[in-house]
């Protein structure tokens, strides 16, 4: 191609902490093509923390509702002294406890922060013991109370475990409302005990506080090895409220951006103009970690040979109070249109994969539901074609928990029977489990950019 | 593509000395040609009823077309040049190494000036990171890309997707509004590089620029539209043969240029090569499209000759070769210069074959740009956009003239 200015579709900067972006597409369009697809992988390597040099303030909240009585609440005791013990000297904590209402068990009755040393540390072991299961389930009011804890807090990472084994008993719309209240004041990981739990509501709680997300645990022994690992991921979180900024071009649409690992997460409709012709999408805290989005702009079209910036994509740190935002690394999103077929119509193969993983989570959730309402061929067709794309996928966790659910006849094409008697666990399990998927390496090497052009 | 023979009223001249300053056809050829049928509708004729006087025979010595030599490049779209092996070339009076001798243009015309390299090329954005901030295009470096945006007049020419550099140029004047001789009059130039030869693309600028700033120069001195391009084409001619090291390597271009005279409604065109001027006319009272140069080229050479039609001359392996250029190792050339007064509104194109390749009809380029006049800058784009579209496998340019009609009845000199 010709020489001039070469902007490099991948770019480092280094700055505190560091994050990376690497962007795979194939960036030919054919002429008159105006929908351009890719891959954003988003890797961040925090510095390593000691001490408090990491402002984070965590809530943990135990389902302490009637069905808890017994075995379970005994488990989710453990599990949470577990968790506080596993954090950092100097992090702000509470517990709460979530009935009917929401109260703090920790710091018992006061809705305030503790801060972390052996003294406080022993208090909220012993108030943990003193926890009694009664009451309802209203997780509303838990995560309101959460919300409440974490707006004493100026900054810093913001996290909350929320740990529950049955249905949630509020009306949608106080659930919703109360959601909406607290989204974006916190992340939030879910993990539901047993299996009278509902799938759905913990994913809307994961979705809205952008956990990890949620999590089934089956036997409640092994919650504590499951909370102390939450704890301390939480505690290896060195940034908080960092956005995807996505610049596009003008009369241009933004069609979807979506987290597709480590899990399925839709993100198009949380974006915030702070920028001109950008939006900026939330993705929580991080630590040292990698996630991928696909990312999918729909721009006018362009002369053949004519290179065009399709999308600008900077993970950004807003900066509060009128401080200005810090960019940590930015790529782009390349368009380029050209009367080669061939070149035009080659799916790169990341987004090949992660289309597949999102239409994977798509097709056990919509299988799950029919077989649920009792709408058996549905069920077949959808779990078939995620029995397929899983296969197809290389997805072999998610292929294994589907044939807990379905007997597979052809795992290529998808040909398969609903088992007749299927474990709750299974299903639950596989239905928690449909959104995470199996990531794929940023292709190595020279750059999506690199690809000799004509002449 | 098909190419039907309809050189309507291209003002005739031959391509060697031998019929220069002869034949008068006058009045009766514009209506020749196969025009479409409305016979109320004004044909556009030399406006002196002579062909091509007056000629600009830079070096004294006749040239016959096409003296076989050179030749056939497998892509037929690039221009080349067919070496005459008979003729011994000299260069022209300037000797080589001389720095063309032109003046800055003073008050009154505006010089070409690249876009703001801070601004987008392709709208008011501003540029980082190479890429527009607005409508996020990568911007074009050096001559890749290049718009010329006057009230007047706007050119855009373009790399192409198959040619690794650009070498066309382009050079546009504007006389002021106020001047006391010319008030408005429109210079404009198209050079297209004969890529066969060295340095093309400076032979291109060196010749474009030479060529309009002495045009506005002349002009603004009151001298009349066909001596004043006499007179700049002698000058380019000089220019571009100057930057040459020796005949054997000699940079070399094609010249076309356009004087729009608003008051006196002539447009006067000069050239030599293959680049072409086109009259689009702008609506039914206008006069006719028409190609209004005739190429200095092998295949035209043919055609002209009889000696084959105009579907197996393109069709040739020499279709686009060259016998007239300018450069050093040019020997004599014939200059044409060919004036009309149309009537009604239009647009002047000047364009290098990049574009007419694909549209080599005057009135498939009417067509393909409806109302080019009213907005010259989209239309401008819009041929490079088409051209690209279609291949792209030669440099793009095009100047466009609008040619308002509305003062003073314009109408077609009969005699």
């Amino acid at each position: 191609m010709h020489k001039g200015v070469s902007v490099p579709n991948r770019t480092d900067r280094s700055a505190e902490p560091e994050f990376r972006i690497d962007v795979d597409q194939n960036r030919f369009l054919p002429i008159g093509g105006r929908e351009v697809h890719a891959v954003v992988s988003v890797t961040s390597r925090s510095p390593v923390l000691v001490g408090s040099s990491v402002r984070a303030s965590e809530v943990i909240i135990v389902d302490t509702s009637g069905s808890m009585y017994g075995e379970k609440l005994d488990e989710a005791k453990r599990a949470a002294r577990a968790a506080v013990e596993a954090l950092r000297e100097g992090v702000r904590f509470a517990v709460v406890s979530g009935g009917s209402k929401a109260r703090m068990a920790f710091p018992e009755g006061e809705r305030r922060f503790a801060e972390c040393d052996d003294t406080t540390r022993a208090a909220a072991l012993e108030a943990i013991g003193r926890m009694r299961a009664d009451g309802g389930t209203r997780m509303g009011t838990w995560l309101e109370l959460a919300g409440e804890l974490f707006a004493t807090v100026d900054e810093g990472i913001k996290h909350a475990i929320l740990l529950t084994d049955g249905q949630n008993n509020e009306l949608t719309e106080e659930f919703e409302h109360a959601l909406r209240k607290v989204t974006g004041r916190f992340v939030c990981d879910c993990r539901g005990v047993g299996t009278d739990w509902k799938v759905e509501e913990l994913r809307r709680i994961d979705s809205a506080l952008l956990g990890g997300g949620p999590g089934i645990i089956a036997d409640p022994a092994d919650l504590v090895a499951d909370f102390r690992a939450m704890a301390q991921a939480s505690m290896g979180k060195a940034v908080a409220d960092v956005v995807l900024r996505l610049w596009t071009p003008q009369n241009s649409v933004v069609r979807y951006v979506k987290q597709v690992s480590p899990t399925v997460r839709d993100l198009t409709h949380r974006s915030v103009e702070r920028a001109p012709q950008a939006g900026d999408y939330p993705t929580g805290s991080w630590g040292t970690e990698n996630r991928d989005y696909h990312v999918c702009v729909e721009v006018p079209t362009g002369d053949p040979g004519r290179q065009l910036r399709a999308g600008w994509v900077r993970v950004v740190l807003p900066g509060a109070g009128g401080a200005e935002d810090q960019v940590l690394a930015s790529g782009n999103i390349l368009a380029e249109w050209t009367a080669d077929e061939a070149r035009a119509t080659e799916i790169n193969p990341r987004v090949a994969h992660y289309t597949g993983q999102v239409e994977l989570a798509q097709a056990i959730q919509d299988g799950l539901a029919a077989r649920r309402d009792g709408d058996g061929g549905t069920a077949t067709t959808r779990l078939g074609r995620a029995v397929a794309l899983a296969e197809e996928t290389g997805n072999q966790e998610t292929a294994r928990l589907l044939r807990k659910v379905v007997d597979v006849i052809d795992p290529v094409t998808g040909t398969v029977r609903l088992k007749t008697s299927v474990d709750k666990v299974d299903e639950m399990t596989l239905d928690t489990n449909s959104t995470r998927t199996v990531r794929t390496r940023p292709e190595n090497g020279p750059g999506t950019d690199d690809a000799p052009g004509p002449g | 593509m098909e190419h039907t023979d309809n050189v309507r009223t291209a003002p005739q001249q031959s391509m060697s000395g031998a019929t220069r300053g002869g034949s008068g056809t006058s009045g009766g050829n514009g209506g020749t040609g196969g025009r479409t049928g409305d016979g109320s509708r004004p044909g556009l004729v030399p406006s002196d009823g002579g062909p091509t006087a007056p000629q600009v025979s830079l070096n004294g010595a006749t040239a016959g077309p096409a003296a076989g030599a050179g030749g056939g490049r497998s892509d037929s779209f690039t221009t080349q040049s067919m070496r005459r092996d008979s003729v011994t070339p000299r260069p022209a009076a300037a000797p080589p190494g001389t720095a063309p001798d032109w003046p800055p243009p003073s008050v009154g015309s505006s010089p070409v000036q690249p876009t703001n390299p801070d601004m987008c090329v392709w709208c008011p954005g501003r540029v980082s990171d190479g890429y527009c901030e607005k409508c996020g295009f990568l911007q074009p470096t050096g001559r890749d890309h290049v718009e010329v945006r006057t009230r007047a007049a706007v050119g855009v020419s373009d790399r192409g997707l198959r040619h690794r550099r650009n070498e066309d140029a382009m050079a546009i004047r504007v006389i002021a509004a106020d001047d006391a001789r010319a008030p408005g009059t429109v210079c404009a130039v198209v050079c297209d590089g004969v890529s066969s030869s060295p340095r093309s693309d400076e032979a291109s600028r060196v010749t474009a620029e030479t060529g309009a700033t002495v045009l506005a120069e002349q002009i603004r001195r009151g001298a009349d539209p066909r001596e004043a391009t006499g007179v700049a084409m002698t000058r380019a001619a000089e220019a571009v043969a100057g930057i040459a090291e020796s005949l054997d390597s000699a940079p070399a271009c094609t010249f076309v240029s356009a004087v729009v005279d608003p008051a006196a409604g002539t447009v006067t065109v000069g050239w030599v090569g293959d680049s072409r001027a086109y009259w689009l006319s702008g609506g039914p009272e206008s006069s006719a499209s028409t190609l209004l140069t005739r190429d200095d080229s092998w295949s035209e050479a043919m055609v002209q000759m009889g000696a084959l039609s105009r579907d197996e001359a393109m069709r040739s392996a020499n279709a686009h070769a060259l016998i007239a250029w300018m450069g050093a190792d040019s020997g004599e050339i014939d200059a044409h210069i060919s004036t009309v007064t149309p009537t009604g509104p239009g647009t002047v194109l000047l364009c290098s074959d990049g574009l007419w390749n694909y549209y080599p009809e005057a009135e498939s380029l009417t067509d393909a740009v409806p109302g080019a006049g009213t907005r010259p800058h989209e239309a401008a784009r819009t041929y490079v956009s088409l051209a690209l579209r279609a291949g792209g496998k030669d440099n793009i340019t095009a100047v466009l003239i609008p040619v308002p009609g509305a003062q003073g009845g314009l109408r077609a000199e009969q005699d």
